[in-house]
């Protein structure tokens, strides 16, 4: 999921060039310059930068589906999926895919019987459920015999010297992290290429129950799921329940990754000391095969919106207040999704800035300013947030409104052409940041691609570059000018009386 | 009353890296995701692989072969690319060394200057630190320190300063377009310091609040204990500032230090830029081609100072409340230029892996391991075991790490466990030396130091190719059997006692000297003064007999607390009644909340569900809050065990024997206090620093009482909060006080 970007405002700057010191001809494209590209007939495609400085290389798989592509009552299945990979392969892992397989669907077989008859309501025979109980679980120890063991390409990659990695669906996207040497960086593609293939349903219930931890436990999470109700009928509401992977079948894990994981739906970056005619080749031998099959329809999404009550208060033990405002706004694909993304640099543009004037200046409101163009995710009608911790001896109301202060002058006033300034440095000092190190690197390619439709960081520029103080203002009185939703996070200081 | 926010005093404190990256291969990484005990040996070949069915594909997955059944080349197939590096010498002796980058367009530039340590003058530690953060931090000619910080921000300019034993080292950061104007503020700093009586004064409390933290944390405690063991206490590897040292260092030694060590002749620069090598050269020669030494003839390089020879010796320190054991075992390293380097980080290695699995033999207790070959560029390094264990297994673990080193000492291990190692090994050498400026910066201490260019290639070839016979010999050269080992734990837990290790066990020296400058004036006549003085104080708070009057106090605050350096948001409430009860209750963003109580007679403090008692030190806070909260210090001339002095020039100091002291400067307009200087000292003998600056008066039942209160706390900005209510007489009870979180 796209994070708040949290910024304590007097530290703004330490981050953007205030001087409109950005040559023609964008020096940024020089990262796009270094960047190969390589479609496979499939559909697949990978991003691949040559750094062959260090015997290293970098790899990040993602996939355009995540928390919010689960289906009912399915909630944590993302996770078991992109954590499966880690069990291994049909092929990779087993010591006899047959029999392995057999005394799995044995196991299922049973489980099934007993739903079934739990299915029947009062009449359950619980001396029968014991027994096919006892028997599924016996089937699925047998399955387990016919494997090397748990997690088998996790052994795999310390054997061979990979490390970073990270298998995390988030709201939009499932991802797949690694760093592996040089040397090796035929086995990631063996791996993933088989994984892909044929995926495992290995140690299935235990994975189910390693994943089965509540969603809601961080103080953000508990936040989100107070936003529950400005999205009916719509992907992210299930974002806003626990998880419970205790209900997700090993049927549904096939056929979600069987929908999902297909080639068009993938993207690929590899950065490190292997060459573009390296992954080209490895990239044919191991996965040309993956049949290519559209992309899942997008889910029916109803916009997001804000009526009856808009106000909720929660508190959580042991945090400070903090006031959200939330206003509907369009997903990604939106002509207007840059403009947002600006909205947001001007939020939290930082001293000098008409918005740091009036929320923290000389008698601040507030103590820090975050805004998120695109909360919780933008592949589906979304939010515009605004956070904002109150300033010493400020009230979660006063924050509330001077916000609405702030968007009141927005309706009506240009943005200074100084602010605009220091919002194109800072997202050109972040771009930069990013870059530095070969995983950073990977990871930028991949959001570039999948959350702004190219990867070349001159495109992204390009969009941000052009959007007008008028586009800004206009956006504003289109979007943000409606009703609001507002969350009040309540603390209270003495520990043990907040709930 | 005022506020300083208590603290747990464990330590945040990080000891001074040397920024030897090759150095920091004995600390593992982060593993693939989840579990513990994933890294078995593979599983055993296929015994059932007669009864497989046909259908399996390929023999190498049904071995389950952790190579998949690919087959790579020798791990020396692959190695760090030597860096394409210009160098060229100014003419005024400054060594600059140049690296194109045209793929990311952010310029990366590191300083390297032979004012470390090493050329303190005797007697005054802590002067090449203190010189060093001045030059980063005090401003230049044209720049004040905080007009620095605004431009450096401005120009999107991150920098970094600080002094290691042999050098000083400033790391510039800065997207390429602001590379002209930034290079030259880096400039003026390294060549025309501000160096003001201001940021001298709160370098220098800085440094003396170090002092003061330096047994804050088993790993600052024992790395001290076992360098002055290994290299000898006056060697620059191993002393530390002291109370004593720092106190003979005045701001014209600073001038002094800057004049005669900070100068271009020795000096290195490398920069990593998008710019061509000429084009840089041109640049750097304008930018540096004038600075001049100022100090005579560059200072003759130190001695070094001997190792003295390796003795087997056993220090400890009893800590009752410890549950766990921190220990550190070993002796004097190797140098980074010795051919035997990259074998000795494979043998600390093998010693990673298979010290947890000697653990896991031996019972399965709790232990955490790190073995480290830590080389030194100029001088010997250490060769270091460190532990973190459950208590009662102190000794069985100290027996573990002896027998370990000896069995490899003594060459007993295999090719296969080689090879388990080295791969891991190689990737995490790689993966710090990945971007091409964490090789800039490496090659720059090459040359520096005067070692081969390809040093870090070279290294990571030994890593690739080095073969047991190899790695036996450099262990059996260089591992010692008479170790220096440091302890701290309890002592009646311990499942054996220390001496079945070693017969004679050293006790760890805690104390730290006293600062001089804390002993308390006692002339007559400031005395006759601070009566005065304190009347005066006295009426401008509200008068003695309201004053007097305050059964309860109850105050809120908001504002910031630093964490690691970083402002933290934080909320917090103090309570106080009389009979000194006191309660304080904080809400630091990112933490459980936290309560602290005492009555006198009981301290405990609480998180929610859970109570402890008070830590010593914390407790000894909590006594120096209740002292000087303010309306109390104000009646300080009615307490016979209390002594009130002026010895002029507005300042009231008021003392307790010699456990207290609170220096209060008075606003001689409003006679209110402007700024309170708190000392005390902690069981350790480390003295505690704390100041306050105190604005925006109001009354609150008719009381004057700051709003705005900034602290620093051993010389460096801690707090900064705002009073949103207070309330005094507004009839507390003890029971809230007292009631457990």
């Amino acid at each position: 999921m796209n994070l708040p970007r949290r910024i304590a405002l007097p530290m703004l700057l330490s981050a953007l060039a205030v001087t409109a010191q950005t040559p023609p001809g964008d020096r940024l494209a020089s990262l796009t310059r270094a960047t190969t590209e390589i479609r496979l007939p499939n559909g697949l495609q990978f991003l691949v930068v040559e750094r062959p400085q260090s015997p290293i290389v970098a790899f990040h798989l993602r996939v355009r589906a995540g928390l919010a592509d689960e289906p009912a009552g399915q909630t944590g299945l993302a996770q078991l999926a992109i954590g499966s990979f880690l069990q291994g392969s049909e092929v990779w892992g087993s010591r006899n895919p047959a029999g392995e397989k057999a005394a799995f669907d044995e196991a299922e077989k049973l489980l099934a019987t007993m739903r079934a008859e739990q299915a029947k309501g009062e009449q359950i025979d619980d001396i029968k459920q014991g027994r096919l109980d006892t028997q599924a679980r016996l089937a699925y120890q047998r399955s387990n015999e016919f494997t090397h063991g748990a997690r088998f390409f996790e052994r795999v990659l310390m054997e061979n010297g990979a490390t970073d990695f990270e298998s995390r669906a988030s709201v939009d996207y499932s991802d797949l992290a690694m760093t592996m040497p040089s040397l090796r960086s035929e086995l990631w593609f063996r791996m993933v290429g088989a994984w892909l293939q044929a995926p495992s349903l290995r140690y299935f219930y235990d994975d189910r129950q390693r994943y089965n931890e509540p969603r809601l436990r961080s103080a953000a999470q508990v936040r989100m799921s107070a936003f529950g109700g400005v999205f009916p009928l719509h992907p992210y509401q299930a974002l806003m329940s626990d998880t419970e992977t205790a209900n997700v079948l090993s049927s549904d894990l096939t056929a979600f990754v069987k929908s999902h994981y297909v080639p068009a739906n993938l993207t690929i970056a590899i950065v490190g000391d292997i060459t573009a005619a390296e992954v080209r080749r490895f990239a044919e031998q191991y996965f040309a095969k993956l049949p290519s099959a559209p992309p899942p329809a997008p889910r029916n999404a109803v916009a997001p919106k804000v009526e009856g009550p808009s106000l909720a208060r929660v508190a959580v033990s042991g945090q400070l207040p903090v006031a959200a405002s939330a206003w509907p706004r369009p997903d990604g694909s939106s002509p207007d999704d840059p403009v947002f993304d600006v909205l947001q640099a001007l939020f939290t543009a930082g001293p000098g800035s008409r918005v740091h004037a009036e929320l923290a200046g000389p008698s601040p409101i507030v103590r820090s300013l975050a805004a998120t163009a695109r909360y919780p995710g933008a592949r589906y009608p979304t939010l515009f947030l605004v956070e904002a911790e109150p300033a010493p001896g400020r009230s979660l109301e006063e924050v509330d409104l001077g916000i609405q202060r702030v968007l009141a002058f927005m309706k009506t006033d240009l943005p200074a052409p100084e602010d605009m300034a220091r919002a194109r440095a800072s997202w050109r000092s972040r771009l930069l940041a990013e870059a530095r190190l070969a995983s950073g690197r990977a990871l930028q390619l991949v959001r570039l691609q999948t959350e702004y439709g190219s990867y070349r960081i001159e495109d992204r520029l390009a969009k941000l570059d052009a959007v007008t103080p008028e586009d800004c203002r206009r956006v504003v009185n289109q979007y943000l000018s409606g009703q609001h939703f507002a969350l009040y996070q309540l603390t209270a200081v003495e520990g043990g009386e907040a709930q | 009353m005022s506020i300083r926010l208590l603290r747990l005093l464990t330590s945040f404190t990080m000891a001074a890296t040397s920024g030897l990256l090759l150095a920091q291969l004995g600390k593992p990484p982060s593993q693939p995701a989840g579990g513990t005990g994933k890294n078995k040996a593979p599983a055993p070949a296929a015994k059932k692989a007669a009864t497989a069915p046909a259908d399996v594909p390929d023999l190498a997955a049904q071995t389950g072969d952790l190579s998949l059944g690919l087959r790579f080349g020798p791990a020396s197939a692959r190695g760090l690319r030597p860096l394409p590096v210009a160098s060229f010498t100014l003419p005024n002796g400054l060594k600059v060394l140049t690296l194109e980058n045209r793929e990311n367009p952010v310029v990366h530039l590191f300083a390297l200057v032979r004012a470390g340590a090493s050329v303190e003058p005797a007697g005054k530690a802590g002067l090449a630190s203190i010189t060093a953060r001045l030059v980063r931090s005090s401003g230049t000619e044209s720049l004040t320190a905080s007009a620095l910080e605004d431009r450096l921000a401005a120009l999107g300019v991150t920098l970094d300063g600080a002094a290691f034993d042999s050098r000083a080292q400033f790391a510039w950061r800065a997207p390429s377009d602001s590379f002209q104007e930034g290079a030259a503020i880096l400039r003026d700093m390294l060549t025309a310091p501000r160096f003001d009586a201001d940021a001298f004064d709160q370098a220098h409390e800085a440094a003396m609040g170090a002092v003061a933290d330096r047994n804050n944390g088993p790993a600052l405690i024992l790395s001290r204990v076992f360098r002055e063991k290994i290299f000898g206490p006056t060697s620059p590897v191993a002393r530390q500032p002291g109370y004593d040292s720092l106190e003979k260092i005045a701001h014209a030694d600073v001038v002094a230090f800057h004049r005669q060590h900070y100068r271009p002749e020795g000096t290195v620069i490398a920069i990593e830029s998008d710019l061509s090598a000429a084009d840089m050269k041109a640049r750097m020669e304008s930018l540096f081609g004038a600075w001049k030494s100022a100090g005579g003839q560059p200072p003759a390089a130190a001695p070094e100072t001997p190792v003295p020879a390796p003795a087997a010796s056993l220090s400890f320190a009893d800590r009752p409340e410890a549950r766990q054991s921190a220990f550190v075992l070993g002796h004097a390293g190797g140098r980074a230029s010795d051919g035997d380097f990259g074998a000795m980080l494979l043998l600390c290695e093998l010693l990673n892996s298979t010290l947890p699995r000697r653990v896991r033999e031996a019972g399965g207790w709790r232990a955490d391991w790190s073995a480290g070959w830590e080389p030194g560029f100029d001088r010997p390094g250490e060769f270091v075991v460190r532990a973190l264990v459950e208590g009662p297994y102190t000794t069985q673990a100290l027996q573990i790490a002896k027998d370990e080193i000896n069995r490899y000492r003594t060459g007993q291990f295999s090719d296969r466990d080689l090879d388990v190692v080295r791969t891991g090994v190689l990737t995490r050498f790689a993966l710090r030396l990945q971007s091409t400026s964490d090789q800039l910066f490496e090659r720059s201490l090459t040359e520096f130091y005067g070692l081969p260019g390809d040093l870090a290639a070279s290294v990571y070839q030994a890593l690739a190719t080095a073969t047991r016979a190899d790695v036996a010999k450099a262990a059996a050269a260089r591992l010692q059997a008479p170790q220096t080992i440091a302890v701290l734990g309890s002592a009646n837990v311990f499942d054996k006692p220390l001496t079945t290790i070693l017969a004679k066990v050293e006790p760890i020296d805690l104390t730290i000297a006293r600062p001089t400058s804390s002993k308390v004036q006692t002339d007559p006549e400031s005395l006759a003064r601070g009566k005065e003085a304190i009347a005066m104080l006295q009426k401008a708070l509200g008068g003695a007999e309201k004053l007097a009057a305050i059964r309860d106090a109850s105050i809120r605050y908001e504002g910031t607390v630093a964490v690691n350096g970083a402002p933290a948001p934080i909320a917090v409430h103090d309570r106080w009644m009389l009979g000194d009860i006191y309660r304080q209750d904080q809400v630091l963003k990112g933490s459980a909340p936290r309560s602290f109580f005492f009555n006198g007679r009981i301290a405990w403090l609480g998180v929610p569900g859970y109570v402890d008692p008070m830590p010593p030190d914390t407790l000894a806070q909590v006594r120096v809050e209740i002292f000087r909260l303010l309306f109390r210090l104000a009646l300080s001339d009615r307490d016979p065990k209390r002594q009130v002095a002026a010895p002029g020039g507005n300042v009231i100091l008021v003392n307790e024997g010699d456990k207290y002291s609170v220096r209060i400067h008075i606003d001689p307009k409003t006679n209110l206090p402007q700024r309170l200087l708190s000392r005390w000292t902690l069981a350790s003998g480390a003295v505690v620093s704390i100041e306050e600056a105190f604005s925006a008066w109001k009354e609150f039942d008719g009381v004057q009482w700051p709003t705005h209160i900034e602290t620093r706390r051993n010389g460096r900005k801690s707090d900064d909060v705002t009073v949103v209510e207070a309330r005094f007489n507004s009839g507390l009870k003890a029971a809230d006080l007292e009631r457990k979180p």
